[in-house]
């Protein structure tokens, strides 16, 4: 038997139905590899993967090429003294002092010698360096510890908003700047920023 | 067309799928082990729900984040927190999540956090950061718990909880800067004395802030159980704060075998969990309790009226009104972190340079001294540099749980120093 079902019913199974493939697909979880570079579409804000690795690759490459370091005296060395967060969110403060330390050593093809002062590994460096000239293990070639030349501070700076309706932004600025470490002259500086705004979701509120 | 079987079979097909997808209730993790001292069995629980989350990520990292740093494992501590912490304040949610939000269990959104909850993410943060000797990090969360305290609905709020003012100024002077750091003293008297002007529990001025410029050893006690979230018992949509009964009221705090203080209370959990800048929320109705009630009501009356008139558009109406306020589950979420601690209490000490002995117990209503609470440290704080900018401030934070004998003796910690390095 075949029924004609009123409008009303067609009109309530047509959501009831769509509501809960809606509620089905919703929930459905997968992973998949995606580009470290482009917004992962999760959602939020903050320093995010591709800010860290841009960033990273821009204050290597803009130093080894614009900052006048005097290789007179042989390549100069450099040291990265801190990055301090002077904003209102914490960061991963080790993951991008690393970053910019590999991709300055990458990049910089013999014209800068970038110093490992990381309180644990200089630790490790002098431990390893006392085993070898104690003869406990192997190692020919003896060199002093290298000083440096230059230092490389970072500040990272925030504007956080909070405003009506639960719109919120934040705008990061992250600054470095590079010391002459004899002179105490600046001898380069450049900033990277970006900034993110949202709401709040009805569904949070 | 369709015949009336299948009709029948899309209508139960599609109020089974409904009922799947919205009324599966959340499960707490038992919490009971953190509370007994039990911690490598409440590591396992709460691992194991982390790695089976759905939708409460960020719930369970917090609840293990703060086992781990009980058992004094800092960097994945921190770790978990940070991590937890940046979920908390992704407010983005798909499509789905938003239909299952509004017609589903208010549990099957993702789990952010009240504003306490997050200041209080933040807050631990910010105490791991200092105990990793960053200080200006420590402060950058500190002042973020201070953004999401007052991060209300409205937005007409000011944050009213004082540690995260204090605890900045703390961090502040570790970092260098005196002036920040007195600012957020004031600040942080402001806080204390209108969160106890609306009914927080202690003192509106407790002596720390007093304490403050002479101090260098600031000792954190995060004490007692924290609030839980619990439905009325009549009504479900209701959300009742639920603070048990407490078994330790402070920490007293001895230095080299002698006693130099017991912790006050600057930040009242309980009160922050059932207040909103003084408003008091406890037992609020959930939004969509009162859309499905409205929606009820207006069905029926829409459908009377209909049938009254014969009105085939009344009727149409008062059928929709009358089936989204049958599918709208306006249960209350109940999710809430369970390993939160009833106060945070501080004590502000002047400590001269060098290693020391810190010992602590929590004593009852009673005077009462619980043994199997007790623990000591050997801190070493750093020398008072003159001539550098930054502060040589140590920070010790204790949480009041029964520690079995491994982790309550003679832990070594040293006090973080000040300015760590990246």
């Amino acid at each position: 038997m075949q029924i004609s079902l009123p409008r009303a019913a067609r009109l309530a199974l047509t959501v009831s139905i769509t509501l809960s493939l809606l509620l089905v697909i919703g929930c459905a979880r997968s992973h998949q590899r995606v580009d470290p570079d482009v917004d992962d579409g999760v959602g939020g804000g903050g320093t995010e993967s591709q800010d860290v690795r841009a960033m990273a690759e821009m204050m290597a490459r803009d130093l080894l090429a614009e900052a006048p370091l005097d290789a007179s005296a042989g390549t100069p060395t450099l040291h990265i003294l801190a990055l301090d967060n002077s904003a209102s969110h914490p960061i991963d403060k080790k993951m991008v002092v690393e970053m910019i330390r590999t991709r300055l050593v990458r990049h910089g093809g013999g014209r800068l010698r970038v110093l490992n002062r990381d309180a644990a590994t200089l630790q490790e460096i002098q431990a390893e360096r006392r085993a070898k000239r104690e003869g406990a293990v192997e190692g020919a070639q003896k060199k002093a510890l290298l000083g440096s030349d230059y230092v490389l501070t970072g500040t990272v700076r925030t504007i956080s908003k909070r405003g009506r309706d639960s719109m919120s932004s934040d705008y990061w600025v992250y600054s470095f700047v590079v010391v002459d470490l004899e002179s105490s002259e600046q001898v380069w500086a450049n900033e990277y920023d970006f900034k993110w705004a949202g709401n709040k979701p009805a569904i949070y509120r | 067309m369709l015949t009336s079987s299948q009709s029948a079979r899309m209508l139960a097909t599609s109020f089974v799928l409904m009922l799947a997808a919205s009324c599966t209730a959340w499960v707490p993790a038992p919490v009971e082990p953190y509370w007994q001292g039990r911690l490598d069995v409440a590591e396992t629980i709460f691992r194991e729900r982390l790695e089976t989350s759905d939708g409460d990520w960020a719930l369970f990292a917090n609840e293990l984040a703060t086992t781990l740093e009980a058992r004094g494992e800092v960097d994945e501590a921190w770790r978990l927190f940070f991590d937890a912490g940046r979920l908390m304040e992704n407010w983005d949610a798909s499509f789905g999540d938003r239909v299952a939000a509004v017609a589903g269990r208010e549990d099957s959104r993702e789990y952010r956090g009240e504003p306490y909850e997050r200041a209080l993410n933040s807050i631990y943060t910010g105490l791991l950061s200092f105990a990793r000797g960053e200080p200006d990090n420590a402060r950058a969360s500190f002042r973020e718990a201070m953004l999401r305290d007052a991060e209300q609905s409205d937005e007409q709020f000011a944050s009213d909880f004082a540690p995260s003012f204090f605890l900045a100024a703390w961090a502040s002077r570790a970092a260098g800067d005196r002036n920040e750091a007195r600012a957020y003293i004031d600040e942080a008297r402001k806080a204390r004395a209108d969160a106890v002007r609306f009914g927080a529990r202690g003192a509106a001025s407790p002596s720390v802030f007093d304490a403050f410029e002479g101090s260098n050893l600031l000792v954190m006690a995060s004490v007692g159980r924290g609030p839980s979230k619990v439905a009325d018992r009549h009504r479900p949509d209701l959300v009742r704060i639920d603070v048990p009964r407490q078994h330790v009221r402070a920490a007293r705090v001895y230095v080299d075998g002698r006693y130099r203080g017991t912790t006050e209370v600057l930040g009242d959990v309980a009160y922050q969990a059932r207040t909103r800048g003084g408003r008091w929320l406890d037992g609020v109705r959930a939004g969509k309790a009162v859309f499905s009630e409205v929606a009820s009501t207006a069905g029926t009356v829409l459908l009377l009226e209909g049938l009254d008139r014969e009105d085939g558009g009344l009727l149409l109406a008062g059928g929709i009104a009358l089936l989204a306020s049958l599918l709208v589950n306006s249960d209350a979420d109940l999710r809430c972190w369970r390993t939160l601690p009833d106060t945070l209490q501080v004590l502000a000490l002047d400590v001269a340079p060098g290693e020391h002995e810190l010992f602590i117990d929590f004593v009852g209503d009673d005077g009462q001294v619980d043994r199997a609470y007790s623990r000591s440290y050997t801190i070493r704080l750093p020398p008072r540099d003159a001539a550098s900018a930054r502060d040589a401030t140590s920070v010790v934070h204790v949480r009041s749980l029964p520690l079995e004998a491994s982790l309550r003796a003679r832990t070594e910690v040293s006090a973080p120093r000040p300015g760590g390095q990246s």
